[in-house]
């Protein structure tokens, strides 16, 4: 199959950020492109969607109140979803975490503000290994 | 080594033996038996008293040192000295020698403190400042998120619609102004991390041409819109280094270059090459140069080339700076080549293999 067969397959997208700006840009974007959006402005009802429903591509943030997203990796950290995972974070990460990051089996890091062309071709990426 | 205890009891004891000697010679050699008695008794009190004045002398004067001894040994070990008590010591100058020394461990150990309290407070700020930059970062840049994208998201016209001219020119506008806001927070912190030593740094093995080509791409676009001719000219070699934090100091060079170079015919070269153990990037530009003057001065914080002769120039004045930061955190070297009228050089150097990254603290 060719790359356009999968650019063009309909994902559905789990997005985990507290900034009800930034997810309402990134949904608007993504449903524009063609892909299903679910929204989940707090860690504790992301984490709840994200064990019940299965997801093509999970956006997660890490800085977030009460659960945050290093807390909701430690939750999922032995489940295949992990591979899906996409961090999404304005905070600084440092190297220790970098590196336990990849441990887990996360392929992306992402720091805000990102391109949305850039965040788009990430999603369609992890999405082609599954 | 002779203790004064021992001088004086050696020196005063042969005095009072000769006395007594003396006294005894002459009660065996006089014939007067009664003056003999008188001479032996009076050698006899005078040697004794010599012996007991010693003793008194000695443990006037020994006392009061051994205890000035032990007190400057305990000082210099733990910085503090026992309370003073007025003691007596019967001798003028050891007891004000006392006093006074205990004046000065007082002010020492004060002086110590007051210095332990300042380092304690001084970390505090430093522990503050750490944490103010950390929300600060994130704060400055979550907003910056949705900006960009629905600018980006806008200037999509198939997704949402056409723009007539006047309102594309308008977003074009607010987009230039976004990615300014961008880098220039960006500079800040980053010149906030050089300065608390906390940049981090990571090691890959890079190829240099690479490193050159995502350049070329990032700058491309931007070159073509202010009409800049960029070139690329790079031979390939394997370096261990941080290809994020070498995109930074190149993406802060051209943005420079950009400033000065001619507003027809400008030109930008970038490229790298090997010398020796180590790779020297590169940015050439054909702008007005820099003179010897501002040469010295350009890789200061804030320090902005006068404009006097150029155009109107935007920046923070910390790219400069920021370079040089990243440059030495990457155990290399940054320097500038220039004449006036003729163009600009900068070149950095990094070492082909990571040494031990010094100036980090992780």
């Amino acid at each position: 199959m060719s790359d356009l067969t999968f650019i063009k397959k309909e994902l559905t997208v789990l997005i985990i950020d507290d900034n009800e700006q930034i997810t309402k840009m990134i949904s608007t974007f993504l449903r524009l492109n063609n892909h299903k959006c679910i929204i989940a402005n707090d860690g504790e009802y992301g984490l709840e969607i994200l064990q019940k429903e299965q997801f093509n591509v999970i956006l997660l943030d890490l800085a977030m109140p009460e659960l945050d997203g290093y807390e909701i990796l430690e939750k999922i950290r032995s489940s295949d979803k992990i591979s899906k995972i996409i961090i999404l974070t304005a905070s600084n990460i440092t190297k220790e975490n970098q590196q336990k990051f990849k441990e887990i089996g996360i392929k992306t890091i992402l720091q805000k503000p990102v391109d949305i062309d850039v965040l788009l071709e990430k999603i369609t990426t992890i999405s082609k290994y599954q | 080594m002779l203790k004064i205890k021992q001088v004086l009891f050696l020196m005063f004891g042969v005095t009072s033996f000769i006395i007594f000697y003396m006294g005894f010679l002459s009660f065996i050699t006089t014939s007067d038996e009664l003056m003999g008695t008188i001479m032996l008794g009076f050698s006899g009190i005078v040697s004794l008293g010599t012996l007991i004045g010693t003793f008194y002398i000695s443990r006037n004067i020994t006392t009061p040192i051994d205890e000035l001894i032990t007190k400057m040994n305990e000082f210099s070990k733990n910085n503090k000295t026992t309370k003073y008590t007025e003691s007596n010591y019967g001798i003028h100058e050891l007891q004000y020698l006392h006093k006074n020394f205990h004046k000065m461990t007082d002010m020492v150990g004060k002086t110590i403190e007051k210095e332990k309290k300042l380092n304690i407070q001084l970390q505090e700020i430093d522990k503050r400042k750490i944490e103010f930059m950390s929300m600060m970062s994130h704060e400055l840049k979550t907003p910056i998120m949705p900006i960009l994208g629905y600018i980006q998201l806008l200037k999509k016209q198939e997704l949402l619609g056409e723009l007539n001219n006047q309102q594309l020119d308008a977003l074009n506008e607010i987009h230039l102004a976004t990615i300014r806001l961008q880098k220039l927070i960006q500079d800040i912190l980053t010149a906030q991390k050089i300065d608390l030593e906390k940049l981090n740094i990571t090691k890959d093995m890079l190829e240099s041409k690479e490193v050159i080509d995502l350049v070329y791409k990032a700058f491309s676009p931007i070159c073509k819109i202010k009409n800049v001719h960029l070139e690329k000219n790079s031979e390939n070699h394997q370096i261990v280094s941080d290809a994020d934090r070498i995109c930074q100091v190149f993406s802060n060079l051209i943005s420079n270059a950009l400033e000065f170079v001619p507003e027809r015919g400008g030109k930008i070269e970038i490229g790298s090459y090997e010398q020796e153990k180590s790779i020297v990037f590169f940015v050439k530009d054909n702008g007005h140069g820099i003179s010897f003057e501002e040469q010295q001065n350009i890789f200061k914080k804030f320090y902005q080339v006068d404009a006097s002769l150029k155009r109107k120039k935007e920046g923070s004045g910390l790219g400069l700076s920021i370079c040089e930061g990243i440059v030495k955190a990457l155990n290399g070297q940054i320097w500038v080549e220039s004449q006036v009228n003729f163009g600009t050089t900068f070149y950095f150097r990094l070492p082909k293999k990571a040494i031990q990254i010094q100036h980090l603290k992780s």
